[in-house]
């Protein structure tokens, strides 16, 4: 194929789609007029495309997918630790917990307590936050109400 | 005859929490304007749905499925590896940022594994010889009418015409011809140039034509 055939390759792949639109297709009709081996590569396209057109997707074994949710089910543990998502969510209440400690920190609060109070207080509090925290089944609600609580004593 | 249509069947995301609920909410602000059709699964699937990715599993076993197969030839290791390929989109369903459609990142993966898988062998064979494993199906037996097993012998060729392929031209035929995707996704999904598509797709036809002319009765 010549150098400038070599531009009509998008038009002689697309000939085989009928894709072309009709400018398209005079353009290709135009140059394949003068060009026997570009003629001859749009009959071969077309060929090539039919052949392929009769291979069918083979659906797969039947309990295939049944399979491969075996497969994802049996390890949730460490698809979570891949799951930023899962993992975004679920640190939110404690980022929500940091936020309001900080404040009670910086402003104290209504019985004086000191910020050095406080901090203990959330830690003694957070020890069983953290029990939840790691716990798959426990909502992003019930653990920031678990937070709030516990920094609320 | 044209590659398989998938059939859309949309399905309502379970009532979840305002975790699931926030992100089928993010999910769709990005896509509001997409005409993306699994959109009804990717959000609850990302979140840890079983139904839901199982539901997506169903829906594209045959794409990914089709396209270990043009790799292994061989339908229980195209089958192994297929499942490869659904359980690393599991797991990576949360990096699906919906810049592209799902099927087109899915069908990136999937090459992404096929083409390890298939490089991984190659080395091992070079090393140790070929051990017999993952040998090709063989040849249907001849049962059926004389057009069945016409059909069969034809469709054993062209899928040997492809095997012979290099990989590159490979992908970009099964992608275009067998499995109908557009060649923006074969792009996408393949790292390529538009144009590299057309130049790959091109020459790939043009080798089977080659390859396929005894089949075809012709000396072309």
């Amino acid at each position: 194929m010549r150098d400038r055939c070599e531009s009509f390759i998008p038009l002689i792949v697309r000939s085989a789609e009928g894709t072309l639109a009709p400018d398209q297709r005079r353009e290709l009709d135009a140059h394949i007029g003068s060009c026997s081996a570009c003629a001859g590569a749009v009959r071969d396209q077309a060929v090539a495309r039919d052949l392929l057109g009769q291979l069918e997707l083979v659906p797969g074994s039947p309990d295939f997918a049944a399979q491969v949710r075996a497969r994802i089910v049996a390890q949730p543990g460490v698809i979570d630790l891949f799951n930023w998502r899962s993992w975004t969510l679920r640190l939110a209440p404690v980022a929500a917990m940091l936020a309001l400690l900080a404040s009670y920190s910086a402003l104290g609060d209504a019985r004086g307590r000191t910020s050095s109070t406080i901090i203990d207080e959330w830690t003694r509090a957070s020890v069983g936050v953290a029990g939840l925290l790691v716990d798959p089944g426990v909502s992003g609600d019930a653990l920031l109400a678990a937070g709030l609580q516990g920094v609320s004593q | 005859m044209g590659p398989e249509i998938n059939v859309r069947t949309p399905q309502s995301t379970q009532a979840g929490s305002v975790d699931t609920i926030a992100e089928s909410a993010a999910w769709h602000v990005v896509h509001k304007r997409s005409s993306d059709p699994d959109l009804d699964l990717v959000p609850a699937a990302a979140q840890g749905d079983a139904d839901a990715f199982e539901a997506l599993v169903r829906r594209y076993q045959s794409r990914v499925i089709g396209l270990a197969r043009s790799y292994t030839r061989n339908q229980s290791d195209a089958e192994d590896l297929a499942q490869e390929v659904f359980v690393r989109i599991y797991r990576s369903l949360g990096r699906f940022r919906g810049e592209s459609s799902f099927r087109t990142w899915l069908y990136k993966v999937a090459l992404n594994v096929t083409r390890s898988a298939h490089a991984r062998r190659r080395r091992q064979q070079s090393v140790w010889g070929d051990s017999g494993a993952g040998q090709t199906d063989p040849p249907e037996p001849q049962t059926g009418t004389p057009d069945v097993e016409t059909s069969l012998v034809r469709r054993e060729a062209i899928e040997r015409a492809l095997a012979d392929l290099p990989d590159d031209l490979r992908e970009a035929v099964m992608l275009r011809d067998v499995h109908g995707l557009e060649y923006r996704e074969i792009a996408r999904a393949t790292g390529a140039p538009i144009g590299t598509v057309e130049t790959r797709i091109f020459r790939g036809r043009q080798r089977l034509r080659r390859s396929l002319a005894a089949l075809l009765g012709d000396t072309a």
